[in-house]
Protein backbone atom coordinates (compact mmCIF):
# COMPACT_ATOMS: atom_id res chain seq x y z
CA UNK A 1 0.00 0.00 0.00
CA UNK A 2 2.07 2.96 -1.22
CA UNK A 3 2.04 6.01 0.70
CA UNK A 4 4.62 7.82 -0.52
CA UNK A 5 3.53 9.30 -4.47
CA UNK A 6 5.45 7.22 -7.06
CA UNK A 7 4.06 9.74 -9.41
CA UNK A 8 6.74 12.37 -8.27
CA UNK A 9 4.76 15.83 -8.95
CA UNK A 10 6.46 18.86 -8.42
CA UNK A 11 4.47 21.98 -9.20
CA UNK A 12 0.86 22.52 -11.00
CA UNK A 13 -0.42 19.71 -12.66
CA UNK A 14 -0.94 20.32 -16.42
CA UNK A 15 -4.06 19.43 -17.41
CA UNK A 16 -7.17 20.18 -15.24
CA UNK A 17 -9.56 17.43 -14.75
CA UNK A 18 -12.12 18.31 -11.79
CA UNK A 19 -12.01 15.80 -9.07
CA UNK A 20 -15.45 14.51 -9.27
CA UNK A 21 -14.34 13.18 -12.62
CA UNK A 22 -10.98 11.95 -11.56
CA UNK A 23 -13.18 9.67 -9.03
CA UNK A 24 -15.52 8.54 -10.83
CA UNK A 25 -12.34 7.31 -13.31
CA UNK A 26 -10.63 5.83 -10.32
CA UNK A 27 -13.82 3.80 -9.61
CA UNK A 28 -14.07 2.16 -13.44
CA UNK A 29 -10.23 1.67 -13.11
CA UNK A 30 -10.81 -0.13 -9.57
CA UNK A 31 -13.55 -2.37 -11.42
CA UNK A 32 -12.06 -3.18 -14.05
CA UNK A 33 -8.78 -3.31 -13.29
CA UNK A 34 -9.65 -5.58 -10.27
CA UNK A 35 -13.17 -7.69 -11.41
CA UNK A 36 -12.78 -7.83 -15.23
CA UNK A 37 -11.97 -10.93 -17.20
CA UNK A 38 -9.17 -10.86 -19.75
CA UNK A 39 -11.17 -12.14 -22.92
CA UNK A 40 -14.51 -11.07 -24.63
CA UNK A 41 -15.67 -7.66 -23.29
CA UNK A 42 -13.32 -7.93 -20.30
CA UNK A 43 -10.69 -7.80 -22.29
CA UNK A 44 -12.49 -4.50 -24.59
CA UNK A 45 -13.00 -2.82 -21.15
CA UNK A 46 -9.57 -3.26 -19.93
CA UNK A 47 -8.40 -1.98 -23.40
CA UNK A 48 -10.20 1.06 -23.36
CA UNK A 49 -9.57 1.92 -19.65
CA UNK A 50 -5.52 1.33 -20.31
CA UNK A 51 -5.65 3.77 -23.16
CA UNK A 52 -7.44 6.51 -21.22
CA UNK A 53 -5.22 6.42 -18.58
CA UNK A 54 -2.65 5.90 -20.73
CA UNK A 55 -3.58 9.14 -22.02
CA UNK A 56 -3.76 11.05 -18.87
CA UNK A 57 -0.59 9.41 -17.41
CA UNK A 58 0.87 11.29 -21.09
CA UNK A 59 -0.47 14.68 -20.32
CA UNK A 60 1.10 15.11 -17.52
CA UNK A 61 4.49 14.13 -19.09
CA UNK A 62 4.55 10.88 -17.26
CA UNK A 63 5.48 8.87 -20.52
CA UNK A 64 7.72 5.99 -18.33
CA UNK A 65 4.57 5.38 -16.24
CA UNK A 66 2.18 5.85 -19.04
CA UNK A 67 3.85 3.24 -21.22
CA UNK A 68 4.17 0.70 -18.03
CA UNK A 69 0.01 0.64 -18.28
CA UNK A 70 0.22 -0.06 -21.79
CA UNK A 71 2.74 -2.54 -21.65
CA UNK A 72 1.22 -4.25 -18.44
CA UNK A 73 -2.29 -4.36 -20.07
CA UNK A 74 -1.35 -5.89 -23.76
CA UNK A 75 1.44 -8.35 -21.91
CA UNK A 76 -1.76 -9.43 -19.84
CA UNK A 77 -4.00 -9.89 -22.46
CA UNK A 78 -1.21 -11.96 -24.73
CA UNK A 79 -0.07 -14.10 -21.71
CA UNK A 80 -4.08 -15.03 -21.43
CA UNK A 81 -4.59 -15.29 -24.88
CA UNK A 82 -1.97 -17.29 -25.92
CA UNK A 83 -0.62 -19.13 -22.64
CA UNK A 84 -2.60 -21.41 -20.79
CA UNK A 85 -1.26 -21.93 -17.21
CA UNK A 86 0.27 -25.54 -17.16
CA UNK A 87 3.31 -26.91 -15.82
CA UNK A 88 6.53 -24.42 -15.66
CA UNK A 89 4.16 -21.90 -17.02
CA UNK A 90 1.75 -21.76 -14.03
CA UNK A 91 3.79 -19.34 -11.95
CA UNK A 92 4.57 -16.87 -14.80
CA UNK A 93 0.82 -17.01 -15.76
CA UNK A 94 -0.32 -16.32 -12.09
CA UNK A 95 2.29 -13.27 -12.04
CA UNK A 96 1.40 -11.69 -15.05
CA UNK A 97 -2.45 -11.55 -14.29
CA UNK A 98 -1.54 -10.20 -10.62
CA UNK A 99 0.32 -7.40 -12.22
CA UNK A 100 -2.05 -6.62 -14.97
CA UNK A 101 -4.80 -6.52 -12.10
CA UNK A 102 -3.23 -4.49 -9.57
CA UNK A 103 -0.96 -2.06 -11.63
CA UNK A 104 -3.23 0.30 -13.73
CA UNK A 105 -4.98 0.83 -9.87
CA UNK A 106 -2.07 1.55 -8.33
CA UNK A 107 -1.11 4.11 -11.45
CA UNK A 108 -4.37 5.81 -11.25
CA UNK A 109 -4.42 5.95 -7.39
CA UNK A 110 -1.07 8.23 -7.53
CA UNK A 111 -2.23 9.98 -10.61
CA UNK A 112 -5.43 11.26 -8.13
CA UNK A 113 -3.54 12.05 -5.45
CA UNK A 114 -0.43 13.88 -6.88
CA UNK A 115 -2.58 16.07 -9.37
CA UNK A 116 -5.38 17.03 -6.66
CA UNK A 117 -4.82 19.44 -4.13
CA UNK A 118 -6.50 19.15 -0.81
CA UNK A 119 -8.46 21.83 -1.30
CA UNK A 120 -9.69 20.76 -4.73
CA UNK A 121 -10.59 17.11 -3.18
CA UNK A 122 -12.45 19.66 -0.63
CA UNK A 123 -14.20 21.45 -2.88
CA UNK A 124 -15.44 18.80 -4.51
CA UNK A 125 -16.77 16.38 -1.88
CA UNK A 126 -18.68 19.59 -0.73
CA UNK A 127 -20.21 20.15 -4.08
CA UNK A 128 -21.23 16.49 -4.12
CA UNK A 129 -23.04 17.75 -0.58
CA UNK A 130 -21.28 15.18 1.62
CA UNK A 131 -21.53 16.33 5.19
CA UNK A 132 -18.77 18.77 7.57
CA UNK A 133 -18.27 15.20 9.21
CA UNK A 134 -16.73 13.64 6.83
CA UNK A 135 -15.16 16.76 4.93
CA UNK A 136 -13.52 17.86 8.19
CA UNK A 137 -11.76 14.94 8.85
CA UNK A 138 -10.92 14.38 5.43
CA UNK A 139 -8.67 17.19 4.75
CA UNK A 140 -7.37 16.73 8.53
CA UNK A 141 -5.86 13.46 7.20
CA UNK A 142 -4.54 14.61 3.67
CA UNK A 143 -3.19 17.31 5.47
CA UNK A 144 -1.86 14.95 7.89
CA UNK A 145 -1.01 11.79 5.99
CA UNK A 146 2.62 13.03 4.27
CA UNK A 147 3.53 14.82 7.95
CA UNK A 148 2.79 11.41 9.64
CA UNK A 149 5.12 9.39 6.90
CA UNK A 150 8.18 11.45 7.36
CA UNK A 151 7.65 11.73 11.47
CA UNK A 152 7.65 7.64 10.93
CA UNK A 153 10.76 7.45 8.41
CA UNK A 154 12.38 9.81 10.99
CA UNK A 155 11.54 7.74 13.85
CA UNK A 156 12.82 5.05 11.87
CA UNK A 157 16.05 6.79 11.06
CA UNK A 158 16.56 7.69 14.94
CA UNK A 159 16.33 3.95 15.83
CA UNK A 160 18.62 3.23 13.26
CA UNK A 161 21.34 5.29 14.34
CA UNK A 162 21.38 3.81 17.54
CA UNK A 163 21.38 0.44 16.26
CA UNK A 164 17.92 -0.71 17.77
CA UNK A 165 17.24 -2.89 14.81
CA UNK A 166 14.17 -5.52 14.87
CA UNK A 167 17.10 -7.91 16.13
CA UNK A 168 18.65 -6.54 18.30
CA UNK A 169 16.04 -5.71 20.60
CA UNK A 170 13.08 -7.97 21.55
CA UNK A 171 10.12 -7.18 18.96
CA UNK A 172 7.71 -6.23 21.96
CA UNK A 173 10.75 -3.28 22.87
CA UNK A 174 10.92 -2.32 18.84
CA UNK A 175 6.81 -1.67 18.42
CA UNK A 176 7.22 0.38 21.49
CA UNK A 177 9.79 2.22 20.08
CA UNK A 178 8.13 2.59 16.68
CA UNK A 179 4.81 3.16 18.14
CA UNK A 180 5.29 5.13 21.09
CA UNK A 181 6.63 8.38 20.01
CA UNK A 182 4.83 8.19 16.65
CA UNK A 183 1.77 8.68 18.26
CA UNK A 184 2.69 11.31 20.32
CA UNK A 185 3.64 13.30 17.82
CA UNK A 186 0.60 12.89 16.08
CA UNK A 187 -1.46 14.23 18.90
CA UNK A 188 0.88 17.41 19.72
CA UNK A 189 0.92 17.95 15.74
CA UNK A 190 -3.04 17.59 15.90
CA UNK A 191 -3.69 20.14 18.83
CA UNK A 192 -1.36 22.68 17.07
CA UNK A 193 -3.56 22.18 13.78
CA UNK A 194 -6.46 22.45 16.01
CA UNK A 195 -5.54 25.74 16.87
CA UNK A 196 -4.68 27.03 13.71
CA UNK A 197 -8.06 25.70 12.11
CA UNK A 198 -10.09 27.12 14.49
CA UNK A 199 -8.39 30.31 14.38
CA UNK A 200 -9.60 30.46 10.30
CA UNK A 201 -12.96 29.91 11.64
CA UNK A 202 -13.60 26.27 10.80
CA UNK A 203 -15.96 26.16 13.51
CA UNK A 204 -18.49 28.22 11.58
CA UNK A 205 -21.62 27.31 10.23
CA UNK A 206 -21.77 29.79 7.15
CA UNK A 207 -20.93 28.47 4.04
CA UNK A 208 -17.50 28.44 3.39
CA UNK A 209 -16.10 29.46 -0.29
CA UNK A 210 -13.15 28.23 -2.00
CA UNK A 211 -10.41 29.57 -3.94
CA UNK A 212 -9.70 26.39 -5.36
CA UNK A 213 -10.79 25.81 -9.11
CA UNK A 214 -12.70 22.99 -9.64
CA UNK A 215 -15.63 22.31 -12.56
CA UNK A 216 -16.25 20.34 -15.34
CA UNK A 217 -14.95 21.10 -18.64
CA UNK A 218 -14.75 19.26 -22.16
CA UNK A 219 -12.46 16.78 -20.87
CA UNK A 220 -13.86 16.19 -17.93
CA UNK A 221 -17.03 14.98 -19.47
CA UNK A 222 -15.33 13.12 -21.69
CA UNK A 223 -13.34 10.99 -19.09
CA UNK A 224 -16.83 10.98 -17.37
CA UNK A 225 -18.23 9.50 -19.93
CA UNK A 226 -15.69 7.04 -20.94
CA UNK A 227 -15.89 6.16 -17.10
CA UNK A 228 -19.79 5.24 -17.02
CA UNK A 229 -19.93 3.69 -20.55
CA UNK A 230 -16.80 1.46 -19.97
CA UNK A 231 -18.83 0.22 -16.69
CA UNK A 232 -22.06 -0.13 -18.44
CA UNK A 233 -20.68 -2.30 -21.16
CA UNK A 234 -18.74 -4.44 -18.93
CA UNK A 235 -21.35 -5.05 -16.64
CA UNK A 236 -24.24 -5.24 -19.42
CA UNK A 237 -22.69 -6.82 -22.00
CA UNK A 238 -21.15 -10.47 -20.90
CA UNK A 239 -20.23 -11.50 -24.56
CA UNK A 240 -19.30 -15.05 -24.49
CA UNK A 241 -15.66 -15.11 -23.81
CA UNK A 242 -13.99 -16.78 -26.73
CA UNK A 243 -11.85 -19.84 -25.03
CA UNK A 244 -8.27 -19.81 -26.33
CA UNK A 245 -7.85 -23.34 -24.93
CA UNK A 246 -11.09 -24.97 -26.56
CA UNK A 247 -8.93 -25.93 -30.38
CA UNK A 248 -6.50 -27.07 -28.29
CA UNK B 1 -22.67 32.42 22.00
CA UNK B 2 -23.91 28.64 23.25
CA UNK B 3 -24.47 27.40 19.66
CA UNK B 4 -20.52 28.59 19.06
CA UNK B 5 -19.05 27.15 21.64
CA UNK B 6 -20.76 23.46 21.00
CA UNK B 7 -19.83 24.06 17.31
CA UNK B 8 -15.99 24.31 18.18
CA UNK B 9 -16.24 21.23 20.51
CA UNK B 10 -17.23 19.38 17.41
CA UNK B 11 -15.12 20.82 15.22
CA UNK B 12 -12.17 19.63 17.75
CA UNK B 13 -13.61 16.12 17.38
CA UNK B 14 -13.84 16.07 14.11
CA UNK B 15 -10.10 17.26 13.53
CA UNK B 16 -8.86 14.75 16.11
CA UNK B 17 -11.13 12.12 14.16
CA UNK B 18 -9.31 13.28 11.11
CA UNK B 19 -5.63 12.40 13.57
CA UNK B 20 -6.11 9.38 14.70
CA UNK B 21 -7.40 8.00 11.43
CA UNK B 22 -4.59 9.23 9.41
CA UNK B 23 -2.21 7.42 12.62
CA UNK B 24 -4.38 4.62 11.75
CA UNK B 25 -3.79 4.43 8.27
CA UNK B 26 0.02 5.00 8.25
CA UNK B 27 0.76 2.51 10.95
CA UNK B 28 -1.66 -0.10 8.87
CA UNK B 29 0.78 1.07 5.72
CA UNK B 30 4.09 1.01 7.58
CA UNK B 31 3.23 -2.12 8.94
CA UNK B 32 1.55 -3.91 5.91
CA UNK B 33 5.00 -2.73 4.32
CA UNK B 34 6.81 -5.72 6.43
CA UNK B 35 4.45 -8.08 4.67
CA UNK B 36 6.30 -7.09 1.00
CA UNK B 37 9.44 -7.93 2.69
CA UNK B 38 9.20 -11.01 4.94
CA UNK B 39 7.51 -13.23 3.51
CA UNK B 40 5.95 -15.17 6.66
CA UNK B 41 4.85 -12.04 7.82
CA UNK B 42 2.20 -12.00 4.56
CA UNK B 43 0.80 -15.05 6.01
CA UNK B 44 0.51 -13.59 9.56
CA UNK B 45 -0.61 -9.75 8.39
CA UNK B 46 -4.45 -10.52 9.78
CA UNK B 47 -2.55 -11.71 13.00
CA UNK B 48 -0.28 -8.45 13.38
CA UNK B 49 -1.57 -6.23 11.50
CA UNK B 50 -4.79 -5.74 14.31
CA UNK B 51 -2.56 -5.96 16.78
CA UNK B 52 -0.37 -3.06 15.76
CA UNK B 53 -3.02 -0.62 14.89
CA UNK B 54 -4.55 -1.56 18.70
CA UNK B 55 -2.31 1.26 19.34
CA UNK B 56 -3.74 3.76 17.74
CA UNK B 57 -7.29 3.00 18.15
CA UNK B 58 -7.29 2.43 21.87
CA UNK B 59 -5.92 5.89 22.55
CA UNK B 60 -8.50 7.08 19.94
CA UNK B 61 -11.00 4.95 22.02
CA UNK B 62 -10.13 6.78 25.57
CA UNK B 63 -10.18 10.26 23.87
CA UNK B 64 -13.51 9.44 22.36
CA UNK B 65 -16.00 12.01 23.43
CA UNK B 66 -19.02 11.45 20.82
CA UNK B 67 -20.55 9.15 19.41
CA UNK B 68 -19.81 9.05 15.70
CA UNK B 69 -16.52 9.69 15.68
CA UNK B 70 -15.23 5.78 15.79
CA UNK B 71 -17.95 5.36 12.52
CA UNK B 72 -16.14 8.56 10.59
CA UNK B 73 -12.49 6.45 11.94
CA UNK B 74 -13.82 3.60 9.84
CA UNK B 75 -15.48 4.96 6.87
CA UNK B 76 -12.53 7.47 6.25
CA UNK B 77 -9.62 4.42 6.85
CA UNK B 78 -11.34 2.24 4.59
CA UNK B 79 -11.85 4.85 1.66
CA UNK B 80 -8.54 5.83 1.71
CA UNK B 81 -7.35 2.10 1.78
CA UNK B 82 -9.65 2.22 -1.38
CA UNK B 83 -8.14 5.32 -2.94
CA UNK B 84 -4.66 3.30 -2.69
CA UNK B 85 -5.97 0.65 -5.09
CA UNK B 86 -7.34 -1.95 -2.78
CA UNK B 87 -10.80 -3.36 -3.66
CA UNK B 88 -14.18 -1.41 -2.18
CA UNK B 89 -15.07 -4.41 -0.62
CA UNK B 90 -13.56 -3.39 1.99
CA UNK B 91 -15.41 0.21 2.19
CA UNK B 92 -18.59 -1.71 2.06
CA UNK B 93 -18.00 -3.39 5.33
CA UNK B 94 -16.85 -0.58 7.29
CA UNK B 95 -20.02 1.14 6.48
CA UNK B 96 -21.67 -1.46 8.66
CA UNK B 97 -19.06 -2.85 10.99
CA UNK B 98 -17.51 0.83 12.08
CA UNK B 99 -20.89 2.28 13.32
CA UNK B 100 -21.82 -1.26 14.88
CA UNK B 101 -18.54 -0.97 16.79
CA UNK B 102 -19.23 2.74 17.89
CA UNK B 103 -22.34 1.44 19.16
CA UNK B 104 -20.60 -1.51 21.02
CA UNK B 105 -17.93 1.54 22.64
CA UNK B 106 -21.09 3.53 23.34
CA UNK B 107 -22.77 0.50 25.33
CA UNK B 108 -20.34 0.91 27.46
CA UNK B 109 -19.95 4.44 27.76
CA UNK B 110 -16.31 4.39 25.74
CA UNK B 111 -14.89 3.53 29.40
CA UNK B 112 -15.38 -0.01 30.08
CA UNK B 113 -12.47 -1.78 28.47
CA UNK B 114 -14.71 -5.19 27.68
CA UNK B 115 -16.84 -3.05 25.58
CA UNK B 116 -14.06 -1.30 23.98
CA UNK B 117 -12.21 -4.27 23.17
CA UNK B 118 -14.99 -6.30 21.72
CA UNK B 119 -15.79 -2.93 19.57
CA UNK B 120 -12.17 -2.94 18.56
CA UNK B 121 -12.14 -6.62 17.30
CA UNK B 122 -15.37 -5.83 15.16
CA UNK B 123 -13.96 -2.72 13.76
CA UNK B 124 -10.71 -4.69 12.72
CA UNK B 125 -12.90 -7.16 11.01
CA UNK B 126 -13.39 -4.45 8.36
CA UNK B 127 -9.92 -5.88 7.06
CA UNK B 128 -10.91 -8.46 5.70
CA UNK B 129 -12.53 -6.43 2.76
CA UNK B 130 -8.83 -6.62 1.60
CA UNK B 131 -8.44 -10.21 0.94
CA UNK B 132 -12.03 -10.54 -0.30
CA UNK B 133 -11.41 -9.95 -3.89
CA UNK B 134 -8.54 -12.37 -3.95
CA UNK B 135 -10.52 -15.20 -2.65
CA UNK B 136 -13.40 -14.45 -4.94
CA UNK B 137 -11.30 -13.99 -8.47
CA UNK B 138 -9.54 -17.40 -7.22
CA UNK B 139 -12.70 -19.29 -6.58
CA UNK B 140 -14.15 -17.74 -10.32
CA UNK B 141 -10.64 -18.43 -11.76
CA UNK B 142 -10.83 -22.04 -10.46
CA UNK B 143 -14.39 -22.84 -11.85
CA UNK B 144 -13.80 -21.21 -15.10
CA UNK B 145 -10.68 -22.86 -16.15
CA UNK B 146 -12.02 -25.99 -14.51
CA UNK B 147 -13.73 -26.89 -17.75
CA UNK B 148 -10.52 -27.24 -19.62
CA UNK B 149 -8.07 -28.58 -17.43
CA UNK B 150 -7.46 -32.12 -15.86
CA UNK B 151 -8.39 -32.04 -11.92
CA UNK B 152 -5.47 -33.20 -10.89
CA UNK B 153 -4.38 -29.24 -11.49
CA UNK B 154 -7.42 -27.73 -10.35
CA UNK B 155 -6.38 -30.02 -7.13
CA UNK B 156 -2.96 -28.43 -7.13
CA UNK B 157 -4.19 -24.73 -7.26
CA UNK B 158 -6.99 -25.60 -5.00
CA UNK B 159 -4.66 -27.21 -2.14
CA UNK B 160 -2.17 -23.87 -2.51
CA UNK B 161 -5.42 -22.17 -1.46
CA UNK B 162 -7.93 -23.37 0.20
CA UNK B 163 -11.10 -21.39 0.88
CA UNK B 164 -11.19 -22.51 4.32
CA UNK B 165 -8.15 -20.18 4.87
CA UNK B 166 -10.69 -16.91 4.34
CA UNK B 167 -12.11 -18.50 7.72
CA UNK B 168 -8.87 -18.59 9.44
CA UNK B 169 -7.91 -14.93 8.59
CA UNK B 170 -11.00 -13.89 10.05
CA UNK B 171 -10.20 -15.91 13.32
CA UNK B 172 -6.94 -14.44 12.77
CA UNK B 173 -7.53 -10.74 12.35
CA UNK B 174 -10.69 -11.32 15.69
CA UNK B 175 -7.42 -13.25 18.15
CA UNK B 176 -4.89 -9.99 16.89
CA UNK B 177 -7.50 -7.47 17.23
CA UNK B 178 -7.91 -9.07 20.97
CA UNK B 179 -3.65 -8.64 21.46
CA UNK B 180 -3.98 -5.29 20.11
CA UNK B 181 -6.35 -4.22 22.24
CA UNK B 182 -4.09 -5.37 25.37
CA UNK B 183 -1.38 -4.04 24.22
CA UNK B 184 -3.10 -0.24 23.54
CA UNK B 185 -4.38 -0.67 26.71
CA UNK B 186 -1.33 -1.27 28.29
CA UNK B 187 0.92 1.32 26.08
CA UNK B 188 -1.86 4.06 27.25
CA UNK B 189 -1.44 2.86 30.83
CA UNK B 190 2.81 3.07 30.77
CA UNK B 191 3.20 6.33 28.51
CA UNK B 192 0.03 7.85 27.49
CA UNK B 193 -2.01 8.32 30.53
CA UNK B 194 1.45 9.85 32.65
CA UNK B 195 1.91 12.45 29.37
CA UNK B 196 -2.26 12.90 29.81
CA UNK B 197 -2.63 11.88 26.65
CA UNK B 198 -5.67 9.60 27.02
Amino acid sequence: MPVSVGLAYTGRPRTHLDPRSKLAFFIAVNTIGLGAAFSGSGAAARVAVTVLLAVLLAAEGAWLWSASAVVVTTVGLMVYAWLPPVGWAMPLVGLVNLMARFWPVVLMGCYVISTTTVSQFIAALRRLHLPASFTIPFAVVMRFLPTLAQESSGISEALRSRGLRLGAVKPHTWLEYRLVPLTMRAVAIGDELTTAALARGLDRTVERTSLARIGFGPADWLVLTAALTVIAIWALAPWTPIDPAAGK
Amino acid sequence: MEQSVESKTGTRALIETGVFTALYVVVLAVFGQLGALVPILQVLGPLYIPFVCGVPFMLFAARVKTFGQITIMGVLAAALVFLTGQSWVMLVLAAVLAPAADLIAKAGDYRRFTFTLVAYVVFSEMLIGMVVPLFFLRQSFISRIGKRHDSAWVDTLVNLTPPWMFWVMIVMIAVGAVGGAFLGRALTRKHFRPAGLA
